[in-house]
């Protein structure tokens, strides 16, 4: 069983749908490829690894509630050259909160199974997205917290070590909290493709965080990231266009 | 000038009415969030058409005309829509029960959105194109969202308004 990953991000490194993709792709049974999608140059490629694949899996973000314009134009360019027999998927993610955001592009995917006679299989919609790809931040900085608390206890520093050690299981820990949900869906979806089986549309969102909190964190990561990215403080991200 | 207009098919302009036709010159969004982050309201890449975003959500009309693509807008008309997001901010509101950005404006723009060519479609793709057109009108923070079907492969004004 080969199955065919396209990653449909603009983003050239460090995206949602790469991290779901990897995550997916560990699941997986069988012979696997990944494609990273630039632009129609890459086509050729689809187009080769596809014609011995039973599987496609489109893993894209969902951009102003449907797939995004690029997508759209490599769905056109494949709808009269793709196998007939082909099984798809759709792996979205979307910046908002709730994973049934994505709807409206699963449903989108299905419309072109139907166009181009190929066999939709479901897929998965992750909501949260910036949030689960933010919050792989958190392994590194706790695997340096960890360095730098064992290298503290050694130096007898006690206190300092203990402390920098806590702070190393509260990253990770949170990491793997709040991503829970992510991969036991991307298992899920992962074993369904593994056997070419319908894996009907599903959603899913962060773990143990409800929205009132998704919104505050996601609130200010805005705020930081405007101001230690790029020098823009809080005030100027409500700026009016016409208003120079 | 309070009306907005995207097309993917050439028209004449009528008076006092801004209108981009979507299939020529515009680049496509990156992904980057620049617009929210870097140059709060525009977008960062300077190629005439940074200002989308604020004339989708700033005027009192917005009006799109485009053929259904999968159950959705054209892809010409949907490059068009995803280097809009500079109209909204970054942060969040609720609307209809989901999660949506807040808005960078205090306008309500009506949208009017025509799909033409639908003569050959399915009903299913034609309510998911109904649905995909209320959405992104939410989002951008509609008074309210208009959406008609025609089935001429072509349109012209007298079938718009
Ligand atoms: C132009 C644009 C439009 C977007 N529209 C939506 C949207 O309508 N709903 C939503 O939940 N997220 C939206 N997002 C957020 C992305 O789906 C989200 O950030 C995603 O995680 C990006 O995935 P990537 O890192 O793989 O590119 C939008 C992002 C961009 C850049």
């Amino acid at each position: 069983m080969k199955t065919v990953f396209i990653n449909l991000t603009p983003k050239k490194k460090n995206s949602m749908s790469g991290y779901l993709l990897r995550t997916t792709k560990l699941f997986i049974k069988g012979e696997c490829v990944t494609i990273n999608y630039r632009g129609s140059a890459d086509d050729k490629k689809i187009l080769c690894e596809l014609e011995n694949a039973q599987n496609l899996v489109f893993v894209t973000p969902l951009y102003v509630d449907g797939l995004p314009s690029h997508v759209l134009e490599l769905l056109q360019r494949l709808e009269k050259t793709v196998s007939k027999e082909l099984n798809v998927y759709a792996l979205l993610n979307c910046g908002f909160y709730e994973g049934e955001q994505c709807e409206l592009a699963l449903n989108m995917v299905k419309i072109w199974c139907k166009h181009s006679g190929t066999n939709f299989c479901g897929g998965l919609g992750l909501g949260a997205g910036e949030m689960h790809r933010v919050l792989r931040w958190n392994i590194p900085v706790s695997a340096i917290s960890a360095v730098l608390g064992a290298l503290a206890l050694a130096f007898n520093f006690h206190t300092l070590g203990v402390s920098l050690l806590w702070n190393a299981f509260g990253f990770i820990f949170f990491w793997f909290i709040f991503s829970l949900n992510m991969f036991l869906s991307a298992q899920k979806t992962a074993s369904n493709i593994s056997k070419s089986k319908n894996n009907g549309l599903c959603y899913t969102t962060v773990s143990f965080c409800p929205s009132w909190l998704f919104t505050i964190l996601a609130s200010g990561y805005w705020i930081l990231r405007a101001f230690f990215f790029h020098g823009i403080p809080f005030w100027k991200i409500f700026k009016r266009y016409n208003l120079k | 000038m309070n009306e907005y207009w995207i097309t993917d098919i050439t028209l004449d302009k009528p008076q006092n009415v801004d209108m981009i036709y979507a299939p020529k010159g515009v680049a496509r969004c990156t992904g980057c969030f620049g617009c929210w982050l870097k140059t709060p309201s525009e977008c960062v890449m300077h190629d005439g058409k940074q200002g989308i975003g604020e004339m989708l959500t700033n005027r009192e009309t917005v009006r799109i005309i485009s053929k259904i693509t999968y159950g959705g807008f054209s892809a010409p008309v949907k490059r068009v829509l995803d280097r809009s997001i500079s109209g909204v901010l970054p942060f969040f509101s609720k609307r209809h029960g989901r999660m949506h950005h807040a808005v960078r404006y205090q306008t309500k723009p009506t949208f009017y959105i025509t799909f033409y060519d639908c003569s050959q479609l399915s009903d299913e793709e034609k309510a998911l194109a109904k649905r995909a057109a209320n959405a992104m009108a939410i989002n951008m923070n509609c008074k309210e969202c208009i959406v008609n079907f025609i089935d001429k492969n072509i349109c012209t004004l007298e079938d718009i308004i």
